[in-house]
């Protein structure tokens, strides 16, 4: 059963999927990998082949999302002929191959050396998009499930935790969480039970820039879950008890993501890369806890209110019969919305190598980035294929550089996370630890390669062809399209975004892929942030007598990334002498 | 907030009992009620097709023309239980051999092909049962995914190098750093199976296996684990989504059914191990800032009868808030930040976990009094009815969301044919669950949570104090 996003620390959202005693795959082992100390589950005695999406620090659900369900037949349609082409291309080889091996005795086996021909490619029905709005103001988007039984929906509120105050770092996310705690009727265990009467789950995870309140259940206990919904909504409990556990808890997880390469990094990077001053980029410690106060959460609470907020709807249910079920429980529920705040571009890269000890990594955390374009930035789609290329999917180029080339690493990746006033680029990888500087040596090889030459004709095609043909996926069932749109609706794209996607994406040749890396992909002796987070004590591998510290130095010394030198930092980001 | 996520879900093996089972296109019979309250059980029904192929190829073909997807499944009926001593990890290694390059189809290419074609969920995942390999594509692209899946099949060894052995192994062994060396209670894990297994059990150093046994593996290695497990006579192959039935089972008879094949392989037995005595050991954790107590059980097999009440059991101890230990330790008397209860069922014997993470100063003996007092109370009073529930509904709820997703649809036919010879045995499942009742749960745990069991604690190391 695939998981919940689940919002860990601060905005760092992981994708928990299915990674446990039985079977770990390519994306639970990754995404959760970094922000996971809070949730590092005992993962279990299984393994999987890739990892590919290890170590996206900062992974940020929304920005992987970008999609509009009208236009995905169309362009499923049209993509179809280079599919054919290019399994044609395989024919071809396929027979020269096969008579080369085979010059003697016809072998039976022959006709697998011919890549099979796509048969007709089919049109996708798009699911249609139903908006309503309730009398309170909460503006729906609906799109109904016409097969399995359940029921999805999530309030989406514009305020998050780059709306927290300087000195109460971590607000919105304890007080939501607080929020779905309990009840005024209902203590925190008789919440729980009466939620798992009903095998109804209501969470309330703050993100960076949004926060939700979600319920899903079966269609069946639809009336309950949306009656405990209102009782939440209406009459929250916001106890002092609940309050100073997860105000301990908190502490705790912070404890913990001390103690990894994976939590350090996870926290500090995108500080280092907008500044720890930015709203996108602040670190939060206990010290910030220690200033939440339970009337603070009360306050905040208070500005949970629908009317402008956004409404995400699936379920096995007409849209006037959901309109009558939410008025009938929401109509009570009434005020006005936060708005969206203006949040500054990032500032200029400070190009620096920050290193943070930890005893006894067998491996470390190396990132390295810097501020990107927005989401809607004119060039986005030769910016999308540059960053496919380079470090987006399995086949990409630091993957098989550091992996399969050199078994560094057990993956690596490279890619633009987004945020509504800009994004930030990242390679990340976990590697072993001898290895460390040789890892940032081959990262800013693959940087200046897709800076000054083209991509060749293979690449391009496999992740133009691969973008389009893979949209069937991403619109597959009511819940994924309906995530595409929420996606267009917080970057302010407009709803037919989709509409010439197809021709946005072919028109990107090997020349634009070029410019969007000379433009987006920062390096080459540019100022960029690299963070190394392991045992900078231990030896390099392949020179004599130094350690990773030296390397790590002399890389520095080189300017290999910028003019910033070797910054060392604690834990929480302090610089160290 | 965390992740309201019950620990059957993030069990891997185990989340698949409670996961996918398919839409409910042939309506299975209404289901009683639990607990004969009046309502509306979910009816839980897979439409699905399986069939032999004459060397033994197992088919399963289950069709959802909701969207143009096609996901294909394939399972090799062999995992790290079938390792015999020094050869630890080495299913999982092979495993990602087969995504190196094969005779027709060339080297390192399955990936480009697949990225090239629009495929959203590509990998291999080793467990110790079984292995297993899915592509999700574009329907239209069915048989480029039976190619490449059959030339793995078939044609493997043609293809294998030195060079992308070794670079496996390097592979391998940074998975295992990354999952388990370079993180908390990693080395826990280790500590458990040691304890609970002896030498020369399969499940004695994980499915990830030891350093130097992967060090140690060779390319000879890799040619007799093929020839002895991978035939089509041990092997599932399942698709599921938008396909034409008949053009479908031409293509799986084109591309599968001429490969050779061998009896299907079977490893020797295994004895089930019994601990005669608790064993506890204290581990220092160098990433560890909390610390952690984690009891396991030898529990009973995956699917087995015995394991309906226990799994019930299980959730009333550990569901989060409500769950019996929840309450007690996290809730009430705030010395845990989490406590999970779970049984992780395989094929030769389960493991029963208890795991419970410490606060910040919390009194490690106060921890161990409350988990010793709940598991008595559950041996001594039987659970109420609506304990047990809540645990019904929770996996009938759980078995319809995990219908959503085609991939997960397709490795749920597979676990249930893989576990109980009956890829539909959903219904069957469900009825078992339902068919609980507090006194057999009350049986359950005089049974198995009587019984020794092994206690790590992971400790937080001191300054200086690396124990490896």
């Amino acid at each position: 059963m695939k998981l919940m996003a689940t919002n860990v620390g601060r905005g760092i959202l992981a994708l928990v999927i299915g990674c446990g005693l039985g079977a770990c795959d390519k994306k639970g082992g990754g995404v959760d990998a970094v922000a996971a100390d809070a949730q590092a589950k005992v993962e279990g005695d299984a393994q999987a082949k890739v990892e590919g999406d290890a170590q996206v620090v900062a992974a940020d659900a929304q920005a992987k999302v970008e999609g509009d369900a009208q236009a995905v037949a169309a362009d499923a349609q049209a993509v179809a002929a280079d599919a054919q082409a290019v399994a044609a291309d395989a024919q071809a080889k396929g027979d020269a191959q096969a008579v080369a091996g085979d010059a003697g005795a016809a072998d039976p086996e022959a006709f697998r050396a011919t890549r099979p021909t796509p048969s007709e490619i089919k049109g996708v029905e798009a699911p249609k998009v139903e908006r309503f709005t309730l009398s309170n103001g909460l503006e729906g988007y609906f799109i109904p499930q016409s097969t399995l039984p359940t029921f999805s929906m999530t309030i989406e509120l514009d305020v998050g935790a780059i709306d927290d105050p300087a000195d109460k770092i971590g607000l919105a996310s304890v007080c939501l969480d607080l929020f779905s705690e309990s009840t005024a009727r209902l203590d925190k265990v008789a919440w729980s039970e009466a939620l798992a009467d009903h095998a109804v789950q209501i969470f309330s995870p703050a993100a960076l820039e949004t926060s939700s309140i979600a319920v899903r259940a079966l269609v069946s206990e639809m009336g309950p879950a949306l009656d405990l919904l209102s009782e939440l909504l209406t009459s929250p409990g916001m106890r002092k008890d609940d309050f100073a556990r997860i105000i301990a808890d908190r502490k705790a997880a912070l404890a913990q993501s001390r103690g990894t390469a994976n939590g350090i990094a996870g926290r500090l990077f995108p500080g280092l890369v907008w500044g720890m001053e930015h709203p996108y980029g602040r670190v939060q410690t206990d010290k910030h806890l220690d200033k939440i106060k339970l009337a603070d959460c009360k306050a905040w609470i208070g500005q949970v209110k629908p009317k402008g907020a956004r409404v995400w709807v699936t379920g096995k249910i007409g849209k006037d019969e959901l309109v009558a079920e939410l008025e009938k429980r929401l109509a009570s529920w009434t005020g006005d919305a936060p708005k969206a705040r203006e949040i500054p571009p990032a500032p200029a890269p400070k190009g620096a190598i920050y290193a943070v000890q930890v005893d006894g990594a067998v491996q470390s955390m190396v990132l390295v980035g810097f501020p990107g374009p927005r989401r809607d930035a004119a060039d986005y789609e030769a910016n999308f294929l540059m960053a496919q290329i380079y470090g987006g999917s399995f086949s990409s180029r630091i993957n098989m550089n550091l992996r399969e080339a050199k078994g560094y690493a057990y993956g690596s990746s490279g890619r633009f996370s987004y945020r509504r006033a800009g994004s930030h680029f990242a390679t990340a990888a976990s590697v072993e630890t001898t290895t460390t500087a040789l890892s940032l040596t081959e990262i800013a090889a693959e940087v200046k390669k897709m800076r000054t030459t083209e991509p060749t004709a293979d690449e391009l095609v496999r992740e133009r062809d691969g973008a389009l043909l893979a949209l069937p996926a991403r619109f597959a069932t009511p819940g994924d399209a309906l995530d595409e749109l929420r996606s267009l609706v917080f970057f302010g794209l407009p709803p037919d975004w989709f509409d010439g996607y197809k021709q946005r994406l072919e028109a990107v040749d090997a020349k634009a892929v070029k410019a969007a890396a000379e433009a987006h992909l920062l390096g080459d002796g540019a100022d960029v942030v690299v963070l190394v987070v392991g045992d900078l004590k231990a030896p390099a591998k392949g020179v004599e007598g130094k350690t990773l510290a030296d390397e790590i130095q002399r890389l520095a010394d080189e300017k290999v990334f910028g003019q910033g030198g070797v910054v060392r930092l604690d834990p929480d980001g302090k610089v160290l002498k | 907030m965390r992740a309201r996520v019950r620990w059957a879900r993030w069990m891997g093996a185990a989340a698949l009992v409670t996961a996918a089972v398919g839409p409910a296109r042939t309506q299975a019979p209404d289901p009683k009620p639990a607990t004969g309250e009046a309502r509306p059980a979910p009816a839980i029904g897979i439409a699905f097709e399986k069939y032999t192929l004459p060397n033994g190829l197992e088919v399963i073909l289950h069709q959802d023309r909701a969207a143009p997807l096609v996901s294909v499944n394939v399972w090799y009926h062999v995992g790290s239980g079938d390792e015999v001593p020094g050869k630890s990890g080495f299913a999982h290694l092979f495993e990602h051999m087969m995504f190196q390059g094969t005779k027709h189809t060339g080297n390192d290419v399955h990936f480009p092909i697949l990225q090239q074609i629009g495929a959203s969920d590509v990998n291999g995942t080793t467990n110790s049962d079984r292995t297993n390999y899915y592509e999700t594509v574009p329907s239209h692209q069915l048989e480029t995914a039976l190619w490449l899946e059959s030339d793995r099949m078939g044609f493997l060894l043609d293809a294998l190098t030195e060079e992308s052995f070794k670079n496996q192994v390097d592979v391998v062994r940074n998975e295992r750093r990354q999952r388990y060396d370079n993180v908390p209670y990693g080395q826990a894990r280790f500590e458990v199976a040691k304890a609970l297994y002896p030498e020369g059990h399969p499940y004695r150093y994980l499915t990830i296996g030891k350093h130097e046994d992967l060090t140690g593996a060779s390319v000879d290695d890799v040619k007799a684990f093929f020839r002895q497990w991978y035939t089509p006579s041990n092997a599932t192959l399942t698709v599921a989504g938008d396909f034409d039935l008949a053009a479908t089972k031409a293509l799986v008879e084109k591309w599968f059914g001429g490969l050779p094949t061998a009896p299907r392989a079977a490893a020797g037995p295994v004895p089930t191990p019994t601990l005669t005595e608790t064993v506890k050991v204290e581990v220092p954790d160098p990433f560890a800032k909390l610390t952690q107590i984690q009891r396991t059980w030898i529990g009973p097999k995956m699917l087995s009868d015995e394991s309906y009440p226990l799994d019930v059991l299980l959730d009333v101890l550990g569901s989060e808030s409500w769950g019996r230990l929840s309450k007690r330790l996290v809730v009430k008397e705030g010395l845990c930040t989490s406590v999970r209860v779970g049984l992780d069922g395989r094929e030769l014997s389960g493991e029963i976990l208890v795991i419970a993470q410490l606060k910040p100063g919390a009194d490690r003996k106060k921890v161990e009094k409350a988990l010793d007092e709940e598991i008595a109370r559950v041996q001594r009073e039987p659970i109420t009815e609506a304990e047990l529930r809540r645990v019904v509904v929770a996996n009938e709820s759980s078995l319809v969301w995990g219908l959503e997703d085609l991939a997960a649809r397709a490795d749920q036919l597979q676990f249930f044919n893989h576990y109980a010879a009956d890829p539909g045995y959903a219904d069957k499942h469900l009825a078992k669950v339902r068919g609980v009742t507090v006194q057999a749960i009350n049986e359950a745990a005089k049974t198995w949570l009587a019984k020794p069991y092994v206690q790590v604690t992971s400790v937080p190391a001191k300054a200086g104090e690396v124990p490896r």
